[in-house]
C-alpha cells in the first residue's frame, strides 16, 4: 500500500500523500520521543517532516527508499529542535519548562529500552521496531556502518544482561 | 525503575514490546492536522525534481577514525543511471568528463598528459591476433594483448588513457567495457555508483619491492550501460614511504605489552567481558606507545620519472540492496550482494612526476602533551597531514581540518586515509588543525550540524570553539592563495 500512495502522493495527490503519512505516524512518534523528551517537541519535528517530505517528495527517485529518508529526514527535525533549545539556553533566555510526561516513562515499548544508554537506545529502536538493517541505520544517524554494529551489539549485549536471556554473539 | 514483569523478555519479545502501538497524544495529532491543512490548501508545493537528482542531501562521504576507512555506502536513492551531461568523445578527454564528479575535484584535464599506444604494439595485436596468456589452465582468465594501455580478460576490457601524477598521488583516467552490460549497482550519497578495483602496485624505484595488493574505491561514472569510466588516485606519498623497520618494531612493541599483560592474542580474541577489558587495555597501552614509532617510517625519494606496474585481478561493484531486515540468524543477510569480474589485467605505465605545485610545511612540533605535527602537504586538489607524536603520548586520536571559514575539509573519498583531505572550492588561505582523543570526538564533538555553516553561526558558538575546549592540539596554518 505504501508503494501505490507514494506513487499518487508523487503525482501531487494530496490526500494520498495524507495516507501516507498517516502509516508512519507511529514510528515517527516513537522515533522523536526517544530523541525529545516531551510530546510538544515531538509534535513540532514531525509537522516539519512532514512538510519537508512532501515539499521535496519528487527528489526521491527509488520508492524502496522512502522509510529510511524519511527517518532521516525526522532525525534532523529532532536534532534542529535539540540544536535551538541549547541555544536558548546558552543565550540566557528563560526557556520553556520541558515536561516529562508520565505516560511516555510507562509506555511499555518504551519500558523495554530504559536501562539502555541514550545511544544505544535509538539504533535498537530503528533495528527492531523498524526493521531497518546497519547500513541503514548508519545513513539516518549518519554514523559509520562499523559504530552502528558496535553499538548494535552493545546495547543486546546489555539488554540481554539486564533481562536474563541468552544472546548469540555474532559478529553484526 | 526496575521493569519487573518484563525480567524474563527474550529477543523476539523485545521486538513484540517494540512494535506495540503507542497512543499518540492530542498535541502531535494538532500538529499532523495543521500540516494536512497547510498542504491540503496549496500553500506549500512540491519542488520538481532537481537536475543533479542525486544531491539532494550533501552529507560528506562518512570515514571511520585512524588510518582505516570504513566506505559507508551512503544514502541509495536510484540504480544506476549515467549522470554525464556531456556528449564528448572518450579518448583523451576522460579527465574533462569526469574531473568535476570526483571528491578531489579540480583542473586535471590542462596539466594530464595522453598514454599513447606505441605504434609497434597495436601493429603486432594487428597482426598476429594472438593473445598473450599468462595462466594456460584458466583461458577465462587468460589476458589479452590489445595494447600497453588496453587489454582483455574474459569479458572485460580496461583501458587507461590520461595521466597526471604530482608528489602525493598518481591519477589516472579508466574505462572499463563489457559486452554485456553491467549490472545494476548501488549508487552512493554523491551519486556516484559504488565500485571497487583489486590490484596490485609496484613502482620501480623501489628496491626489494614487494607489490602491494589492495581495494581501490572507485570515483566515475556509467557513460553507458557498457562503459564505467573513473579517476583510479594511487596514493605515491604512502607508496614512497618504507615501513620495514616500523613494522619490525611494531611488533616487538605489541609483543612487549602482551608479556607485560601475561596475555596471548588468543585472550585477546575472546568473545566475553574479560575479553574485551583485556582488549581495552591492550588498545590503550599499544596506542601510548605506538605514536612514537613513526620515527622508524623512511622516506624514499620519488625520482622524476618511475614506472608504475598495475596488477588488476578484480573489478567489482555493489549491487541495490532490497532493504530488507537483517535476519541475525543469517550471517549471509549482512552480506551487500555484488558483481565480480575477475582475470589478469597488467599494465606498465609511465610516471612524470609535477612537484611544481606541491606545497609542504615542515612543522616538526609537539606540546605539552606530546602531540603535534610533522608536517601538512597541499596540492591543488589535497591537503594532507601528518601527526607526530613523543614516546608515551597518546596516540589514539582523531585529526580534524578547518578551512578558513571554520569549515570541515572534506575528506577524498579515494584515498581512505582521514588524514587526506580534498580541497575542492574551498578557501584554505588558513587552516585550522585539530587533534582530539579519538572517543571523545566520536562520542561528543562531531556531528554533521557542526561541519558546515560556521561563518553564519555566532561567535562561541562555532565548531572551531568546540575544539578548542578539548583539543589535544591545535595550529593555525597559513597558505598563500
Amino acid at each position: 500500500m505504501t508503494e501505490h500512495l507514494l506513487r499518487k502522493a508523487k503525482k501531487g495527490d494530496p490526500d494520498a500523500f495524507c495516507s501516507l503519512m498517516d502509516t508512519q505516524t507511529q514510528s515517527m512518534y516513537k522515533i522523536a520521543r526517544t530523541y525529545l523528551k516531551n510530546d510538544e517537541d515531538a509534535a513540532d519535528a514531525i509537522q516539519d517532516t512532514i512538510l519537508s517530505c512532501y515539499e521535496n517528495l519528487l527528489s526521491l527517485k527509488n520508492n524502496r527508499y522512502f522509510k529510511t529518508w524519511l527517518t532521516r529526514i525526522l532525525i534532523n527535525k529532532c536534532r534542529d529542535i535539540l540544536s535551538r533549545k541549547k541555544r536558548m539556553l546558552c543565550s540566557d533566555t528563560i526557556p520553556e519548562t520541558v515536561v516529562y510526561e508520565e505516560d511516555y516513562e510507562t509506555a511499555e515499548w518504551n519500558q523495554v529500552l530504559a536501562p539502555l544508554d541514550e545511544k544505544y537506545r535509538l539504533i535498537l529502536l530503528l533495528y527492531y521496531m523498524e526493521g531497518f538493517n546497519t547500513r541503514e541505520i548508519g545513513q539516518i544517524l549518519n554514523l559509520s556502518v562499523s559504530t552502528v554494529k558496535t553499538r548494535l551489539q552493545r546495547g543486546r549485549q546489555l539488554l540481554a544482561r539486564e533481562y536474563h536471556y541468552p544472546i548469540k554473539e555474532e559478529h553484526a | 525503575m526496575k521493569n519487573t514483569h518484563l525480567k524474563n523478555i527474550n529477543e523476539n519479545d523485545l521486538q513484540e514490546s517494540l512494535r506495540l502501538d503507542a497512543e499518540i497524544p492530542a498535541v502531535v495529532h494538532d500538529r499532523i492536522n495543521k500540516a494536512y491543512r497547510v498542504i491540503e490548501s496549496r500553500k506549500i508545493m512540491q519542488k520538481p525534481a532537481p537536475a543533479d537528482p542525486f544531491r539532494w542531501m550533501k552529507t560528506g562521504g562518512k570515514i571511520a577514525g585512524g588510518l582505516a576507512a570504513v566506505m559507508a555506502l551512503g544514502f541509495i536513492v536510484c540504480v544506476s543511471d549515467p549522470v554525464m551531461a556531456r556528449d564528448l568523445p572518450l579518448v583523451g578527454s576522460l579527465f574533462e568528463k569526469l574531473q568535476d564528479n570526483v571528491s578531489f575535484f579540480g583542473n586535471f584535464a590542462d596539466n594530464a598528459s595522453v598514454l599513447e599506444e606505441p605504434e609497434a604494439a597495436a601493429n603486432k595485436e594487428a597482426a598476429t591476433g594472438e593473445a598473450a596468456s599468462e595462466d594456460a589452465s584458466s583461458p577465462e582468465k587468460a589476458p589479452q594483448e590489445n595494447g600497453l594501455y588496453t587489454k582483455t580478460c574474459g569479458d572485460l576490457t580496461i583501458t587507461f588513457s590520461e595521466i597526471y601524477a604530482n608528489d602525493q598521488a598518481i591519477y589516472l583516467t579508466m574505462s572499463a567495457e563489457t559486452s554485456d552490460a553491467f549490472p545494476e549497482t548501488m549508487m552512493d550519497q554523491n551519486g556516484k555508483p559504488v565500485v571497487s578495483l583489486l590490484a596490485s602496485t609496484g613502482f620501480d624505484f623501489k628496491e626489494d619491492d614487494a607489490p602491494e595488493i589492495q581495494y581501490y574505491n572507485l570515483e566515475g561514472a556509467f557513460l553507458d550501460d557498457h562503459t564505467y569510466s573513473c579517476i583510479l588516485r594511487i596514493d605515491l606519498a604512502e607508496a614512497a614511504r618504507d615501513f620495514t623497520e616500523y613494522n619490525k618494531q611494531y611488533d616487538l612493541m605489541t609483543q612487549e605489552v602482551l608479556d607485560e599483560m601475561g596475555v596471548s592474542m588468543d585472550d585477546l580474541n575472546d568473545e566475553t567481558e574479560e575479553g574485551y577489558a583485556l582488549l581495552s587495555e591492550f588498545v590503550d597501552k599499544v596506542s601510548a606507545r605506538g605514536g612514537a614509532l613513526q620515527s622508524y617510517i623512511k622516506t624514499i625519494d620519488i625520482p622524476d620519472s618511475f614506472r608504475l606496474s598495475l596488477h588488476i585481478t578484480e573489478l567489482r561493484g555493489d549491487k541495490p540492496i532490497d532493504g530488507t531486515a537483517v535476519n541475525t540468524d543469517d550471517p549471509a543477510s549482512f552480506e551487500i550482494p555484488q558483481y565480480i569480474f575477475e582475470g589478469n589485467w597488467d599494465f606498465e605505465i609511465p610516471v612524470t612526476v609535477d612537484a611544481s605545485r606541491t606545497v609542504t610545511l615542515d612543522i616538526n612540533e609537539t606540546n605539552e602533551n606530546g602531540v603535534g605535527l610533522k608536517s601538512v602537504t597541499k596540492t591543488p586538489y589535497e591537503l594532507t597531514v601528518q601527526e607526530l607524536y613523543n614516546e608515551g603520548a597518546d596516540s589514539d586520536c582523531f585529526l580534524v581540518a578547518l578551512d578558513a571559514q571554520g569549515n570541515r575539509l572534506p575528506y577524498n573519498d579515494s584515498s581512505g586515509d582521514t588524514n587526506n583531505f580534498a580541497i575542492q572550492d574551498r578557501d584554505i588561505s588558513t587552516v585550522d588543525i585539530y587533534i582530539l582523543d579519538y572517543v571523545q570526538y566520536m562520542d561528543e564533538l562531531k556531528g554533521e550540524e557542526n561541519y558546515n555553516n560556521n561563518e553564519s553561526k555566532p561567535e562561541g558558538e562555532k565548531w572551531s570553539d568546540l575544539l578548542d575546549k578539548h583539543a589535544k592540539y591545535h595550529k593555525t596554518l597559513h597558505f598563500d592563495k
